[in-house]
């Protein structure tokens, strides 16, 4: 109790705000990384593993053409784009030709596609970490803390292509045609939609997400081929807290795991933190085996 | 079961002369190996045969039951674990009986702590596979912080060799050379158990269960059960490579626990052919002895060339490498529905009117 | 300097000078090398993580090996034998490192084995090497590796990294006299931060400091500002950081965009090592640092290996101490060797204990009770891509076998 006591005594309102900074910001990108996954499997209902490596792409793309000169915010785009592509190409020669199957072969493949893009690029580039200096440095300083002006803008930034992605599900043609695809394929295709063609597209939109959100991170975190690693499996515990619900419940996926680790972290220790939320998002499969927020159809339809 | 056909009759000899002639031919192998090859090369193949239970656990589950557990490594871990501290801490300088026991034990324990719950609840295979990986994960993380019990990220070592001492006649391991045909003899006999075990009524049934769950559930089958049976027997290989494989390397490592076991396991079944059993091992030797040639070229490119094997033998060879060679008799066997090969077979090319079980 | 005397175990090596006046086995290694090519080149096995987390040492293991090798042979091998390298990548990974091990002392049959970089690869190996009867050399730095389980030194295994006790005995007080004695110790989570930070606890509370928290984080961790927030206003003085490789960088990234540079002094060893500069680079500007040796060293051997080390490899980031240990320790050889008329690891080894001579990384000594060098810690100062020496702590031993890591 004494302990405990002393915790709260000790509570600083300025590093309290400062730390629900670091969790929002930390959330936000862990959102950006685990839509991209959620799409992909809501549409198609399997699990890219290669997601990580799309991430660490990304930020490759970002510190290749920022050492060609070329301006940081382009390079946001021609990340997104450029992983986009490669997502076209992984979805035409892997995904497509799997997915007639059925089963989780699409999982072992894209498994195998993560190791050969990492150690690809370590012989590329080497395991060591590159460098992406921040467009700004500093930031401003509230209650004695500096929250730097990078993190801030990549947090309003990540929230907003958040926001328009859900925009796009929600509110257009593709959207509607996408959702169709999500709750019936058999339905949509009698229908007409195209389902082969829109599981293309959702393909290549969580990849374009991943590669931006890796572009968008690079300044923030350390560069090296490993990299997605950290990502891409809290983004798959987001996934699998989240169901294949609706596109909310990705972003009240991401809000759970990554706000646990960054609250746990900032209250008590990084290790367990981590393996806490393990333990968290094991015994929620158990507790609802298709995901918290779990999907039926009516979500996706608003 | 519908009357057994001439034709089928024949098919299932084939089958059993086909496997009886690759345990056999293993073993001569192995033997003529044990004469000829240095200290090293036997080493080599030592851990190749020790590291190839942890492929058959992941046949067993993948190939013949269509359970994707992505962590095996957790069990090869907790093997090794398991084995180092028993033989430290609770019967130094004795034989080694109880660690190899308990390792088995809690290899058992463990999937059936992970499975037993998942699949009463009918989770996704999908989150199955995903949950695995998490439980490997968080033994690795928790072994390489807990300093006291498993000496943390240090690992620990000079982990003695095995003792199968009894009164009166001794038993004790000197070298590490003298493990290979420890290996060789633990590696046929769970070979020849697993052929056993996927022959018999079990074993159809679990290919009744990969092929559509549904139906054999409505057929009154426990299928939650059965799954658990053939997770739990993986679980005990596996933790039995890891028992073998601390004293052979001579270290448990909180990276034995690591993702490259587990995909390492994964390419040794897919490149052996999964639901072959013998595929596997032989992938195995031969994985371990080409890698061993190409690793002081590149390692990286050595993952490489295996990530890239894997992918196209899973895109393009459902049947394993090994499949390409023995396709008709393959194919025989799987469509009478007996213990056989192809997880990933297509769908569409099932037949509708299979009998199963 | 002063401030060593009190601490009993900790001596200074100061008879070094006498060392090199008293031995003629220098001429006789001029003899040697007068003498034709006999017998076949000796093997030195290098086990070297090139690729992993550990890769750029790895990378530096091996290119100053080369380096070394290219010298020795140019200038008649050892013993008239010219020297060949067999290396073995062993990616940091202790189940890899013994299998690669047990390649290069069972099937290669190497002379000598030099190599590893994390603890867990060293303790791994250390079976093998006795089991092999070979000598055995690592060049990292990190807790004592050289006792046998009962406490005795292992005859064969040399440690040319130093240890936290030699690293921290003068910086810690120093960084205390300079920046105040409210610490916080910030390390990733694993064996090598904690015995680091055992010891800068020690030296902290002989100085009369205090220890605001000690903290440590998963390695592989990308996001430090949950931590670093906590760091800042925590009201310490001074963090000191072991958080390694990858996770060093991130932690000195964010601490520097953080604004924790601006609030307090931030030091640290491992983090700021200068094998991991190309990724610190400016995140690192004038922070202070202990290390066992930078390239700024005034010496003609050290001023040699730079040179040579720049030439040949285009490398023009600072090197590191890994780089001139490797390096080093063939030079050391060619001496023992040359004492002991011969490879054989017994006399070889009995050559090598007290062998004291001139090496990049300054004055060293093999002290002939522990195997582990008595040798020069500076005080650096990270400034313009290079590590200055702000002051050099002069040569300390470590004191017998205190923190041995072999159980």
């Amino acid at each position: 109790m004494g302990h405990l006591a002393m915790m709260f005594a000790a509570v600083n309102t300025g590093l309290l705000l400062k730390q629900l900074f670091n969790a929002t910001s930390a959330v936000s990108l862990l959102a950006l990384v685990a839509i991209g996954l959620f799409i992909i499997f809501g549409m198609m209902k399997v699990i890219n593993m290669a997601h990580g490596e799309l991430f660490m792409l990304g930020a490759y793309t970002m510190w290749w053409l920022l050492a060609r000169g070329i301006n940081f915010w382009l390079n946001l785009l021609a990340a997104a784009l450029v992983v986009g592509l490669f997502g076209v190409i992984v979805e035409r020669l892997i995904v497509q030709r799997l997915y007639v199957r059925g089963d989780l072969s699409t999982l072992l493949a894209t498994f195998g596609l993560s190791i050969l893009l990492q150690r690809g690029v370590a012989i590329a580039f080497g395991d060591r970490p590159q460098f992406v200096t921040s467009p700004f440095t500093g930031g401003p300083t509230l209650l004695g803390n500096t929250y730097p002006t990078y993190q801030i803008i990549a947090t309003v930034l990540a929230f907003a292509v958040i926001a328009a992605v859900v925009v796009l599900f929600l509110k257009t043609d593709f959207g509607l045609r996408a959702r169709a695809t999500i709750v019936n394929p058999a339905m949509a295709a009698a229908l007409a939609v195209n389902t082969v063609r829109m599981n293309a597209l959702s393909f290549a939109l969580g990849s374009a997400l991943a590669g931006f959100a890796g572009a968008l991170a690079a300044p923030l975190v350390s560069v090296v081929p490993a990299m997605g690693l950290d990502w891409v499996i809290r983004a798959f515990l987001v996934v699998i807290v989240a169901g294949a619900g609706s596109i909310w419940a990705a972003a009240g996926g991401a809000a759970i795991v990554g706000g646990w680790e960054a609250g746990f972290t900032a209250i008590y220790d990084a290790t367990y933190a981590q393996i806490t939320v393990l333990a968290i998002v094991w015994a929620l499969v158990l507790l609802r085996p298709r995901g918290l927020f779990s999907g039926t159809g009516r979500r996706w339809r608003r | 079961m519908a009357a057994v056909t001439a034709r089928q009759g024949w098919a299932r000899v084939g089958g059993l002369v086909w496997n009886a002639r690759g345990a056999a031919l293993l073993l001569i192998g192995l033997l003529i190996y044990g004469r000829l090859a240095d200290p090293f090369g036997l080493f080599i193949v030592a851990s190749a045969l020790v590291l190839s239970l942890l492929a058959l656990s992941v046949d067993l589950q993948w190939g013949y039951a269509g359970i994707l557990n992505l962590g095996p490594a957790a069990y090869l871990g907790l093997g090794a674990y398991t084995y180092a501290i028993t033989q430290r801490k609770i019967t130094a300088g004795s034989p080694t009986y109880l660690a190899f026991a308990l390792a088995i034990l809690f290899g058992i324990v463990l999937a059936v702590i992970v499975a037993f719950p998942a699949f009463k609840a009918r989770t996704l295979p999908v989150y199955y596979a995903l949950i695995t990986l998490a439980v490997a994960l968080i033994l690795q993380r928790w072994t390489a912080v807990s300093y006291d019990l498993t000496g943390g990220s240090n690992g620990l070592v000079g982990i003695p060799l095995p003792d199968f001492s009894l009164p009166g006649l001794d038993l004790k391991m000197t070298t590490a050379e003298q493990f290979f045909p420890l290996a060789s003899g633990v590696v046929v006999a769970a070979y020849l158990a697993c052929l056993w075990l996927t022959r018999s009524r079990f074993g159809r049934l679990l290919a009744a269960i990969r092929d559509d769950e549904e139906k054999v559930a409505t057929l009154g089958y426990d299928v939650a059960t059965t799954k658990l049976i053939v997770a739990a027997i993986a679980g005990a290989l596996g933790a039995l490579a890891g028992a073998l494989y601390a004293p052979l390397a001579g270290t448990a490592h909180p990276s034995l626990f690591g993702i490259a076991f587990s995909v390492q396991a994964y390419v040794w079944v897919a490149v052996g052919g999964q639901g072959t059993l013998i595929g596997p091992i032989l992938a195995a030797i031969a994985l371990k002895l080409l890698e061993n040639r190409l690793r002081g070229v590149s390692a990286d490119g050595y993952l490489m060339l295996l990530a890239a094997v894997f992918m196209l033998v899973v895109i393009f060879l459902p049947k394993g490498i090994a499949g390409l060679f023995d396709a008709q008799a393959v194919r025989d066997r799987f469509r009478r529905s007996r213990g056989g090969p192809i997880a990933l077979a297509p769908v569409l090319e099932r037949p509708l009117d299979e009998p199963h079980g | 300097m002063n401030n060593l005397s009190r601490r009993r175990i900790l001596q200074l090596g100061a008879a070094s000078g006498a060392l090199l006046a008293s031995r003629p086995e220098l001429g006789r290694l001029a003899a040697a090398q007068a003498t034709p090519a006999a017998g076949p080149p000796i093997t030195i096995g290098l086990l070297a993580p090139v690729t992993g987390v550990f890769a750029d040492f790895g990378d530096l293991m091996t290119k100053a090996t080369n380096l070394a090798v290219e010298k020795v042979n140019a200038e008649g091998g050892i013993l008239g034998r010219q020297l060949s390298v067999i290396a073995e990548d062993d990616q940091g990974d202790p189940a890899v490192a013994t299998e690669r091990a047990r390649k290069l002392l069972v099937q290669d049959n190497v002379d000598i084995l030099m190599g590893t970089v994390s603890s867990a690869t060293t303790l791994a190996v250390l079976p093998l090497v006795n089991e092999a009867q070979k000598v055995f050399f690592y060049p990292l730095d990190g807790e004592d590796k050289t006792c046998l389980p009962d406490g005795s030194t292992n005859p064969l295994v040399f440690g040319i990294g130093d240890t936290p006790q030699q690293r921290l005995v003068s910086f810690v007080p120093t960084i205390v006299e300079q920046a105040g004695g409210d610490w916080y110790f910030i390390g990733n989570d694993y064996v090598f931060p904690r015995s680091v930070n055992a010891v800068a606890i020690d030296f902290l509370n002989e100085a009369g400091g205090t220890v605001v928290a000690e903290e440590y984080v998963p390695l592989g961790t990308s996001d430090y500002r949950p931590v670093i927030d906590k760091i800042a206003n925590s009201g310490a003085t001074v963090v000191f950081s072991t958080t390694v490789g990858t996770d060093g960088v991130a932690f000195t990234k964010q601490a520097r965009e953080g604004g924790l540079f601006d609030r307090m002094t931030v030091t640290g060893v491992a983090t700021f090592a200068p094998e991991v500069y190309s990724g610190l680079q400016g995140f690192a500007e004038g922070v202070l640092t202990a290390d066992r040796y930078s390239d700024q060293i005034d010496n003609e051997v050290n001023a040699e290996f730079v040179a040579a080390f720049r030439e040949a490899y285009d490398y023009q980031l600072p090197i590191g101490g890994t780089a001139a240990a490797c390096y080093g320790a063939i030079l050391l050889w060619r001496e023992a060797a040359t004492i002991a008329g011969s490879f054989d690891p017994e006399p070889f080894a009995k050559a090598c204990e007290g062998l004291a001579m001139t090496l990049p990384q300054g004055d060293v000594e093999i002290d002939a009770d522990n195997h582990l060098l008595t040798r020069h810690i500076y005080l650096l100062r990270i400034e313009n891509d290079t590590y200055q020496i702000d002051e050099d702590f002069g040569e300390i031993t470590h004191p017998g076998h205190e923190g041995c890591s072999v159980v």
